[in-house]
C-alpha cells in the first residue's frame, strides 16, 4: 500500500560547526501521509536539520533519500521543485510584493518564467496565470487571505504573514511539507485555523513534518513525535509514548532537575 | 509603451495600473526639463539633438542598470565597463582607423558588429557573474568596479585597441545606411544630416529596449526577478534557481549595456579610454536614481533630466552672475546635480517614477 512507504529517509547525517556538532542523526523515516512533530529543546538542531534537509545547508555526511531518490548534496531549488518543500522560523513573505504575487510566484511549471517564452509565449503564459490565479485565490479564500489579495505582503500581521506562507507553501504543490514553527507570534484564533487547514491537507494525502514548541498542540496534532537534543534523536513514537520517555524530560530540563519532572510533567499533559 | 499598458500577470499593485498623481509629477517634470532645453538653447536643434542622443545613450545604460538593480536588486558599478566592450567591439569590427598610425581595418557588416557588441556584453556578464552572483551583492559591486577599470587599461595598454589614441572613422558605414527622407529633414532643421539620423537610431533603440524590457518585466519571469530583490532565499525555497535568474539578468543586463555602448561610440566620433571613466557609470546611475529605480520609464526620464540639467546649468548660471569665472560655471552644474540628487534622496528617495514600497536601496 503505497500511503504506508517511506517518503523520506535520512541515514547518518551529521554537520558541525566547528567543534560544535549541529546534527548528528543515525536514521529517520518519515512515512507518507501523516504529522510527525520534531520537538527538542533550543539548540538541539532541528534548525539546522531542515537546513539539511532542504538543501540550505550541506551536511558534512549522510545521505537523505525523498520519494525513492537520493536529494543530498542537491542545491534547494530543485529539491523545492521535487515536492520538499519548507517555511521558515522567521516568515520569510515577500514584502515588497502583494499577496497575490507571492502565491503566484509558487505556482509550479511556469513556461512564462522562461525568458524567450515573454516574446514568444504569450498566449500559453497567459493561459497558466489565468489557472494559477484561480488557484491562488482558491488557497486565499481558505486561508481568510482573499480580502487582502492586492495588498503588499510586508503589510500583513505577524499571523496573516505566516499564514501566507503556508499557503504559497501549498502552491507549488508539495508532497512533503517541513513547517519550522508554524505557531510562533501567531494568536490563537489564527494558530487554531492554521491548524484546522494542515489537518485537512494530511487527509487530503499531503505529509507534514513540523517543529514547534507548543506541547499542546504537538500532542493534539501530531501522529508521531521525534524528539532531537544536541543533534542527535533521542525519543521516536507516538505523542503518548515520548511524553512519558524519561529522557526526554531529562533533555528538556537538565539531567539534574529530578526535582522539577513532576512539575514538568503537569506542563507535558495536555 | 508605458508604464500604464495592463499587465499580463495581475502582479502590479492597483495604485500602478492607473496614472498615479507621482506619474503626472514625474512626467510634468521631465516635460519641463525639455521646455527648459528649449528655451536656453533659443531653439537650435543641433543642441536640442546633441542634448537628446546623450539622454538616449544613458537612457539605454540607465535600463539595464535598472533590469540590474531596479529589478533584480544586483549591484553593477562597472557599468562603463559593459559600455567599453560593446563600443570598441563594435568599433573595431565596421571599417576603421586605429591607434596613433590610423591603420585602417575591419569589415564586418553593421548589423553583425552590433550583434557582437552585444554578445560581449553577454561575455562580459557571464564572466563576473559566474565566480560572484552567488557571493552577496557587495562583492558583485566592489568586481564590477574594478574590472571597469581593468578593461580601460587594457585597452589603453595595447595597440591592438589603438592604447590611447584610441579608434577613429568608425562611423562612415553607419552613416551610409541613412534613409533619403533623413536628409532632407536635416535640411529644414538645419542640423547636421548625421547629427538627425544618430538621433532617430538612438531614440528608436530606446524604445525597443523599452518594449523588450516591458515584455519580460511584465511576465512570471520579472515577477521571479522582483521576489529575488526582495529575498533570495525564500525564492529559492519555492524552487526556483536563483542564480540562473542573476546569471540571466547580468547577460541581458550586459547585451543592453552593450548596445548603449554602440550609440555612445556612434555619438563620439572617435573613442579612447579617456572616455570610459568611472564618471560614466555615475552618471547612468544618477539617471536612474532620478527616473525611480523598478519603474520602465524611470530611467528615460532621469536620463533626460540629468543630461538637460548638466548641459543647460551653465548658460544659466553665465545669465544669472555675469562675473562668475567659467571653472565656477562649469563646476555649478555638477553642485546643481548634487543638490537635486540630495532634495530628491529626502523627499522622494524612490525617484520620479520609482514605487516607495518597493524602494529597496537596500543591497541583495
Amino acid at each position: 500500500m503505497r500511503s504506508s512507504d517511506t517518503i523520506l529517509k535520512c541515514t547518518s547525517v551529521r554537520k558541525a560547526f566547528g567543534g560544535v556538532v549541529a546534527v548528528d542523526v543515525d536514521q529517520l523515516e518519515i512515512q507518507r501521509q501523516g504529522i510527525t512533530a520534531l520537538i527538542g529543546p533550543n539548540g538541539a538542531g532541528k534548525t539546522t536539520f531542515f537546513d539539511i534537509i532542504t538543501g540550505f545547508v550541506t551536511p558534512d555526511s549522510g545521505t537523505i533519500n525523498f520519494d525513492e531518490a537520493d536529494i543530498s548534496g542537491k542545491p534547494a531549488y530543485s529539491i523545492a521543485r521535487s515536492g520538499l518543500v519548507r517555511t521558515f522560523q522567521l516568515t520569510r513573505i515577500l514584502g515588497k510584493m502583494t499577496v497575490l504575487e507571492n502565491m503566484l510566484l509558487a505556482a509550479p511549471n511556469q513556461s512564462g518564467e522562461q525568458v524567450l517564452n515573454t516574446f514568444f509565449g504569450r498566449r500559453t503564459i497567459t493561459q497558466q496565470e489565468t489557472a494559477n490565479r484561480e488557484r491562488a485565490m482558491d488557497l486565499l479564500g481558505r486561508f481568510s487571505l482573499l480580502p487582502l489579495a492586492n495588498e503588499y505582503a510586508g503589510r500583513l500581521s505577524g499571523g496573516q504573514k505566516k499564514l501566507l506562507e503556508l499557503a504559497r507553501t501549498l502552491m507549488t504543490d508539495p508532497t512533503l511539507v517541513l513547517l519550522d514553527e508554524p505557531m510562533a507570534g501567531v494568536n490563537p484564533a489564527l494558530g487554531e485555523q492554521l491548524l484546522s487547514y494542515v489537518l485537512e491537507l494530511r487527509d487530503e494525502g499531503t505529509t507534514f513534518l513540523f517543529v514547534e514548541h507548543d506541547m499542546d498542540i504537538v500532542m493534539r496534532i501530531s501522529d508521531r513525535v521525534v524528539v532531537m537534543a544536541t543533534g542527535a534523536i533521542i525519543a521516536d513514537g507516538s505523542p503518548d509514548e515520548v511524553r512519558s520517555d524519561p529522557k526526554v524530560l531529562a533533555a528538556y530540563l537538565g539531567e539534574h532537575a529530578e526535582e522539577d519532572l513532576a512539575e514538568a510533567e503537569r506542563e507535558v499533559e495536555p | 509603451m508605458t508604464d500604464n499598458d495592463p499587465p499580463i500577470t495581475d502582479s502590479a499593485p492597483p495604485v500602478s495600473n492607473a496614472p498615479s498623481t507621482q506619474q503626472a509629477i514625474g512626467t510634468a517634470i521631465a516635460l519641463l526639463a525639455l521646455l527648459w532645453l528649449f528655451w536656453s538653447s533659443g531653439f537650435a536643434w543641433v543642441i536640442i539633438l546633441g542634448v537628446l542622443i546623450k539622454a538616449a545613450v544613458y537612457a539605454v545604460s540607465a535600463m539595464s542598470l535598472n533590469l540590474e538593480f531596479g529589478y533584480t536588486g544586483m549591484l553593477n558599478f562597472g557599468q562603463v565597463g559593459f559600455m567599453l566592450v560593446g563600443g570598441y567591439t563594435f568599433a573595431l569590427l565596421v571599417p576603421h582607423e586605429l591607434g596613433r598610425a590610423g591603420t585602417a581595418g575591419g569589415s564586418w557588416p553593421i548589423w553583425a558588429a552590433v550583434i557582437a557588441a552585444m554578445l560581449a556584453g553577454v561575455v562580459l556578464g557571464l564572466v563576473l557573474g559566474g565566480p560572484t552572483v552567488r557571493l552577496r551583492g557587495d562583492y558583485l559591486a566592489i568586481v564590477t568596479i574594478a574590472i571597469a577599470e581593468i578593461l580601460r587599461l587594457t585597452v589603453r595598454s595595447f595597440s591592438a585597441f589603438g592604447q590611447s589614441f584610441g579608434i577613429i572613422k568608425y562611423t562612415s558605414s553607419f552613416n551610409d545606411l541613412m534613409p533619403d527622407f533623413v536628409r532632407g529633414w536635416a535640411g529644414s532643421l538645419d542640423v547636421p544630416e548625421n547629427q538627425l539620423w544618430l538621433f532617430i537610431v538612438a531614440w528608436v533603440t530606446v524604445l525597443v529596449v523599452l518594449g523588450l524590457l516591458s515584455l519580460m518585466i511584465r511576465s512570471p519571469w520579472g515577477r521571479v526577478l522582483r521576489s529575488i530583490r526582495d529575498d533570495e532565499d525564500a525564492v529559492r525555497a519555492l524552487g526556483k534557481n536563483a542564480f540562473w535568474y542573476k546569471l540571466q539578468v547580468l547577460m541581458i543586463g550586459g547585451a543592453i549595456a552593450g548596445l548603449s555602448g554602440v550609440l555612445f561610440a556612434l555619438d563620439l566620433n572617435q573613442i579612447s579610454p579617456i572616455n570610459f571613466l568611472p564618471l560614466v557609470t555615475f552618471f547612468a546611475w544618477t539617471a536612474l536614481i532620478l527616473g525611480g529605480a523598478g519603474s520602465l520609464v524611470g530611467p528615460i526620464a532621469g536620463s533626460v533630466i540629468f543630461w538637460v540639467v548638466i548641459t543647460q546649468t551653465s548658460s544659466l548660471a553665465e545669465d544669472l552672475f555675469p562675473s562668475m569665472s567659467s571653472t565656477a560655471v562649469s563646476a555649478s552644474r555638477f553642485i546643481l546635480m548634487g543638490i537635486l540628487i540630495v532634495l530628491l534622496m529626502v523627499f522622494r528617495p524612490e525617484g520620479l517614477f520609482g514605487k516607495r514600497e518597493e524602494l529597496s536601496l537596500e543591497i541583495q
